[in-house]
């Protein structure tokens, strides 16, 4: 909300114009003001005690509602958020500056707080409002997305991208985003469309390929690992894919020979080098498995999986309290890890 | 009020059902398939279809509601034919005390198909919050008694040899009074007693339950401002990332739990003869370890050192291995073993566990069920006391990833020798159907073929459309209820009849003998050898199988050890290790029976 907009909220209380009929309305007025005040300071939850009661008594003022939504919302309790905002815009007169701004504020609340139907339209109106507002844009897209509406997010998302809609990239850019979002059958769609566009589109045979692993088609995925392969033997990716679907297919020293080449290709990839370190862990390759897990330790030094890694390979090499020692690193980074996400 | 008018929309969606999701059609036919093997539901038939489980409300608002309730396979008057005990919880008006209790049920088998409620004369109505049951014969008198775990005090219902069971909980100081789950019979100090081991899950206040959405409802914890978007993500739903209020799913309110409540106690109770246990779970050690969800558990000698070890799936935490030191405690193993976690050192939602010899390597492995967009897990014994996770290569990875699993079993459902896996389903949440999770409510049961070589084919679309009925299914139990050689399948369903699958193998299927141990309690086994190793060697394989108390996911299965034995006519030899440590060998006069073994008869092991 606009710093202007909150001030004539707040002169309009004081003027009398808006809520100045009571004693009551008074006391409104003075917690309105307050609240612009506390929310000012950065003190969302003072704003939360000081205006939740008001919200009560006077159920007909929008005031209360508007700076009750924003404190929530800066409070990350967008459901909550999304109630009093959503109070609020039915009370406004529509059309109205606050109207308008309470919708550009709901429609995101209702997108975070996974409200995604009802996040659509809020989110359309206030795009076409501020249609150089990437964020808007990136919130409809995702919510077009998590809707199942694969096309309206692809057209949302080539806009942010700057691409043509109908190209065959823009079909590729909305499948990744969908593969990121776990909704695989909208992101193979989306890939097969782009493909018919673009049979050599780089990466969709990858895409396609890891697609398949997912769905525990190893046989159609190694297919597809290996066509991407045949145009493009630099990637990276690809190769570990390869790999990991080969070691599905229970073909570790295939998968092994995959799983190197990923690595030739990109001696960053630590998770390659894991698994790598999986598949001699489980071939009886103990010193294989260490070197593999020591390189990958020298990429991420603080990988939980390295260090639980490095601990089974101990534990099997008949080294307990060395296990027990790795396994108690692996379990303090685990709690930092957890620390970090809370 | 928010909460209410989200939850009454996830029920209307529920009734709209998702038709398309994996966990609802089954796959085509697989050419792995044992030919002529199906299912057939018989529960009508078979007359239990009276029984009607109950728990809570349909809206599933609480976590109680949502775990359901187990099944345990006893032969309980010792007629040679295997009984049915079905666990019931409350409805929420009997919960409140607004109607009657809602009862479990005792099915006798009449050996004809038929089954007979003998509930009431037998006294195991139960009329609590059940939840699991095992069954063994805790004071060694030759007749099966049973435990039931209950959100509340636990009974012990002792079998007077009748028909009649007394509950001795409270005289045996095993009522417990917890949040009780999974349990299982096991004599860990080889006192020739079996001992009691009870899961719980979580100290849950009836009276001040978490709302649905939690306090936390819509948060996503660390992320987002308002202005700045570039970081934020809308919510997920925290359920089961650890740490995290899990009260939303999917931006939906749920049922709080089990992350964010606190674990209650598990207990283990020394039976010390004279009808009395003591609590001996500090003295174990057992203490030592994290407090954890517990639910589904097992004795089994992992190490095959000749003392039972323990195995506890735990929800959304590692699984426990408490390893018997011997000397009357355990040292706590799971993640340092590599059982406790999946092969990437990640905990899972564990629920039910499997045990069974799946590669023929003479050890026993593990599978264990999981939630749903998790994969089930497989861990072979690689012996030693050290697992590996061998999930992907065995072909189990994908196909269970959609389904939130609970009771599990090894079992060989085509006598071809191997075992194979049996996986009973359905997620928690009502709101599932109407969601796009890919995942469905009810969800249909899952039927592994194992290929020899350490893979597995889903032939749940093989097996018959009984199995792959979607259910609401919790509690698993294998036995061949029957005896006709064949393993069968009863689920205890969530809010509904159980469903019993009768194994119909063609007239020229494969041949099979099945071994009741009898112990002798005055060599310190007990009497009915729960503990015990059996291996039949027959057609240049030698099988394991154990007689095993609990197991699954709060259930029971059949004590009698089971083998298939494919087109072989012949039992070399079956080689019994009874839990006292002798060895013996038996030779069975011929196949196609179930034979008794009892300890002293044998030829003693070279």
């Amino acid at each position: 909300m606009s710093a202007a907009l909150r001030l004539a909220l707040v002169a309009a209380c004081a003027a009398g114009t808006v809520c100045a009929q009571t004693a009551d309305l008074a006391g409104y007025a003075d917690a309105v003001r307050a609240a612009d005040a506390l929310l000012a300071r950065g003190d969302y939850g003072g704003v939360v005690q000081r205006l939740e009661p008001w919200a009560e008594r006077l159920p007909g003022r929008p005031e209360a509602r508007h700076f009750l939504g924003l404190a929530l919302y800066r409070l990350r309790d967008f459901a909550a958020a999304a109630d009093h905002l959503s109070a609020c815009l039915a009370l406004e007169r529509a059309e109205s500056a606050a109207w308008r701004q309470t919708v550009e504020i709901l429609g995101p609340a209702r997108y975070f707080a996974g409200q995604f139907r009802e996040a659509a339209p809020l989110l359309e109106q206030a795009a076409a409002w501020r249609p150089d507002d990437s964020d808007l844009l990136y919130s409809l897209a995702m919510t077009r997305l998590q809707l199942g509406q694969r096309d309206r997010a692809r057209i949302a998302f080539a806009k942010i991208f700057g691409v043509d809609p109908a190209a065959a990239e823009a079909f590729a850019l909305a499948a990744g985003l969908a593969l990121r979002e776990n909704r695989p059958a909208d992101a193979e769609a989306l890939l097969r469309a782009a493909v018919e566009r673009r049979p050599d589109l780089h990466g969709a045979a990858y895409e396609l390929g890891v697609l398949a692993f997912r769905g525990g088609d190893y046989g159609r995925s190694a297919a597809l690992l290996r066509s991407e392969l045949s145009r493009n033997p630099g990637h990276a990716l690809a190769w570990h894919a390869l790999g990991e679907t080969l070691a599905a297919l229970g073909q570790p020293a295939a998968a092994v020979e995959a799983l190197k080449r990923a690595v030739w290709l990109d001696k960053r990839l630590a998770r390659s080098l894991l698994l790598l370190a999986k598949i001699h862990l489980g071939q009886g390759g103990l010193e294989l498995a260490e070197a593999s897990v020591q390189r990958a330790l020298e990429i991420e030094p603080r990988s939980y999986e390295a260090h639980f890694l490095q601990s089974r390979i101990h534990y099997k090499a008949g080294r307990p309290d060395r296990a027990k020692r790795q396994l108690a690193i692996a379990e303090e980074i685990r709690r930092a890890e957890l620390a970090d996400d809370r | 009020m928010r909460g209410r008018a989200l939850l009454a929309l996830g029920l209307l969606a529920a009734a709209q059902g998702s038709q398309r999701d994996p966990t609802v059609v089954a796959p085509p036919p697989s050419p792995h398939a044992a030919a002529g093997v199906t299912f057939a539901d018989v529960t009508a038939s078979a007359g239990l279809d009276s029984f009607r489980h109950r728990a809570g409300s349909d809206l599933k608002p609480y976590l109680p509601e949502t775990l359901g309730s187990g099944v345990a396979l006893l032969d309980y008057d010792n007629d040679g034919w295997l009984d049915v005990y079905l666990v019931n919880s409350l409805s929420e008006d009997a919960r409140r005390g607004a109607a009657p209790p809602n009862a479990a049920a005792l099915f006798r088998n009449s050996g004809d198909g038929s089954f007979t409620d003998e509930t009431a004369r037998a006294g195991v109505a139960n009329h609590r919050w059940g939840v699991g049951a095992c069954a063994g014969d805790v004071n060694n008198d030759g007749w099966t008694d049973l435990y039931v775990t209950n959100f509340g005090q636990s009974r012990l219902y002792v079998n007077r040899g009748d028909g009649i069971f007394a509950d001795s909980a409270a005289s045996a100081g095993v009522q417990a009074d917890t949040w009780a789950t999974g349990c299982a019979f096991g004599d860990y100090d080889g006192d020739g007693l079996l001992d009691l081991y009870v899961a719980a899950y979580v100290d849950f206040d009836w009276d001040n339950p978490p709302p649905p959405g939690g306090a936390a409802a819509g948060r996503v914890p660390g992320r987002g401002s308002l202005g700045s978007l570039e970081q934020a993500e809308p919510a997920k739903g925290a359920a089961y990332d650890p740490g995290l209020p899990a009260c939303v799913y999917h931006g939906i309110p749920v049922a709080c739990g089990p992350k964010g409540l606190a674990p209650a106690a598990d207990r283990l109770f020394r039976n010390e003869g004279g009808g009395r246990f003591r609590d001996v779970s500090r003295q174990a050690r057992l203490h030592e370890a994290e407090a954890s969800y517990g639910l589904g558990v097992a004795w089994v000698d992992a190490d095959d050192d000749g003392r039972p070890d323990l195995i506890v799936a735990n929800d959304s935490m590692p699984n426990f291995l408490f390893h018997n030191r011997g000397d009357g405690t355990f040292a706590e193993i799971g993640v340092l073993s590599g059982l406790g976690t999946n092969g990437d050192g990640r905990d899972q939602a564990y629920m039910g566990v499997a045990v069974g010899d799946f590669n023929g390597n003479g050890r026993s492995d593990f599978f264990f069920t999981t939630f749903a967009g998790d994969n089930y897990t497989l861990h072979r014994n690689e012996g030693g006391l050290d697992f590996s996770d061998v999930t992907l290569q065995s072909g189990l990875l994908a196909a269970t990833l959609p389904f939130l699993g609970w009771g599990a079993a090894f079992l060989d459902y085509d006598n071809d020798g191997w075992l194979d896996l049996l996986a009973a389903n359905g997620h928690i949440f009502p709101q599932a159907d109407g969601a796009a999770w890919g995942t469905s409510y009810r969800q249909r049961t899952l039927l592994f073929r194992n290929l020899r070589n350490g893979r597995f084919a889903d032939v749940s679309g093989s097996a018959g459309a009984a199995l792959a009925a979607p259910k609401s299914s919790r509690g698993a139990a294998v036995g061949d209820l029957f005896n006709d050689g064949t393993p069968d399948i009863v689920l205890n369903n969530l809010d509904g009849p159980p469903t019993v699958l009768r194994n119909r193998h063609a007239p020229d299927g494969a041949h099979w003998i099945a071994a009741r141990l009898v112990g002798r309690p005055d060599r310190r086994t007990p009497a009915d050898a729960i503990g015990a190793k059996v291996f039949c060697v027959a057609d240049g394989l030698r099988q394991r199988g154990e007689v095993a108390s609990g197991r699954s996911y709060l259930s029971q299965g059949d004590l009698r050890v089971h083998f298939g034995l494919g087109a072989t006519e012949l039992v070399e030899r079956l080689e019994v290790k009874w839990p006292n440590g002798e060895a013996e060998w038996f030779a069975p006069a011929g196949v196609d029976r179930v034979v008794v073994l009892e300890q002293g008869r044998g030829t003693p092991a070279p």
